[in-house]
């Protein structure tokens, strides 16, 4: 197998198994309360009168939903590193054969 | 080989639910989300116009940018578990600015900021300004001003890289702690007041982050540098 191949395999599993552990441990880590959620409440302690001036245009419909959306953001961003690997290594092999 | 595979795991892997670092939709008043808008605009133009210039000087450094835009988008999505019970999130924005200098990252962080306010209705398009200012101004220029200060006293370079993300990343929750407390001033409550508040919830819970992503930044400057050296070079002799 040639090095390309190997990291594309490497990359590949690697995605793989990221996304089968995220839905896995999901509910597990949604225990852990987010920061932005908490300064929220802490404006509402400060000034509870105070109303949002503006509401998303939607919303995931569930964490599981909301999870999926970040782990697409992740995907296209390990996309674009990994197809940068490989690119890289190509690169590099045709410089070595030169 | 191991390192690559090791380093996209764990960028993968720590990716769950994101709820962490933006201030939400609406959560600003419409003063502020205006004024940070305008304090934002004059970053983002100077940035355009400095990573055009740096891309006609050279051209291979557009794949890099992409690359670092990558970084950016992989770690803004990461939710770790932290202490006191709650989760936060990494920037990844120092690395690229330590390439193509503070300003250009401004271009990076609309787009992210903008693709999860849009796609993912996380932060909003009310408190972009205010966000970005935070992650992509503050961040990206907190980050190239420790690093030349770290270089300056000779320390080694990924020591110097690893203390610019570490600082890049507690300065944007810093900056985001201070917008709030501005922002949500009173009689009863002065920006001291609230700064202290929001600092406790975001300080603690960033500290042991902002050392993961001093990691991963050395890690994928490695990365980078393995295959770019070159490029790098020449950028850094534009900045």
């Amino acid at each position: 197998m040639t090095k390309t191949k190997r990291i594309t395999l490497w990359v590949g599993i690697a995605v793989v198994a990221a996304v089968l552990f995220q839905i896995g441990m999901a509910d597990t880590l949604s225990l852990f309360d987010g920061t932005d959620d908490q300064s929220v409440e802490v404006i509402q302690q400060i000034d509870a009168s105070f109303e949002p001036i503006f509401e998303p245009f939607w919303e995931p419909g569930s964490d599981k939903a909301e999870t999926l959306l970040f782990a697409l953001q992740t995907l296209i961003g390990v996309g674009i590193i990994g197809a940068y690997i490989i690119y890289s290594e190509k690169r590099k092999k045709a410089k070595a054969c030169k | 080989m191991k390192k690559i595979f090791v380093t996209l795991s764990v960028l993968l892997i720590a990716n769950t639910q994101l709820n962490a670092m933006h201030i939400a939709e609406g959560f600003l008043p419409a003063k502020w989300s205006i004024l940070w808008w305008i304090a934002f605009i004059p970053f983002l133009l100077v940035g355009f116009n400095k990573l055009k210039k740096m891309i006609n000087e050279v051209p291979q450094a557009k794949i890099l940018y992409a690359v670092v835009g990558a970084f950016v988008f992989v770690l803004s999505s990461l939710k770790l578990p932290s202490l006191a019970g709650s989760s936060s999130h990494l920037t990844g924005i120092a690395m690229g600015a330590l390439l193509f200098g503070a300003s250009s990252m401004s271009i990076i962080g609309i787009i992210v900021l903008l693709f999860q306010a849009l796609l993912l209705a996380h932060g909003g398009i009310t408190t972009l300004g205010a966000n970005a200012f935070s992650m992509a101004v503050v961040g990206a220029f907190v980050a190239v001003g420790i690093y030349k200060l770290a270089a300056s006293l000779k320390a080694p370079q990924w020591l110097s890289i690893f203390l610019a993300a570490f600082f890049s990343d507690l300065c944007i929750y810093m900056c985001t702690s201070v917008q709030l407390a501005m922002a949500f001033q009173s009689e009863a409550n002065t920006i001291m007041d609230n700064t202290i508040k929001f600092l406790s919830v975001f300080a603690l819970s960033q500290l042991p982050l902002a050392i993961i992503e001093g990691i991963l930044t050395v890690l994928f400057y490695q990365l980078i540098t393995r295959y770019n050296s070159e490029e790098i070079k020449l950028l850094s002799k534009l900045n």
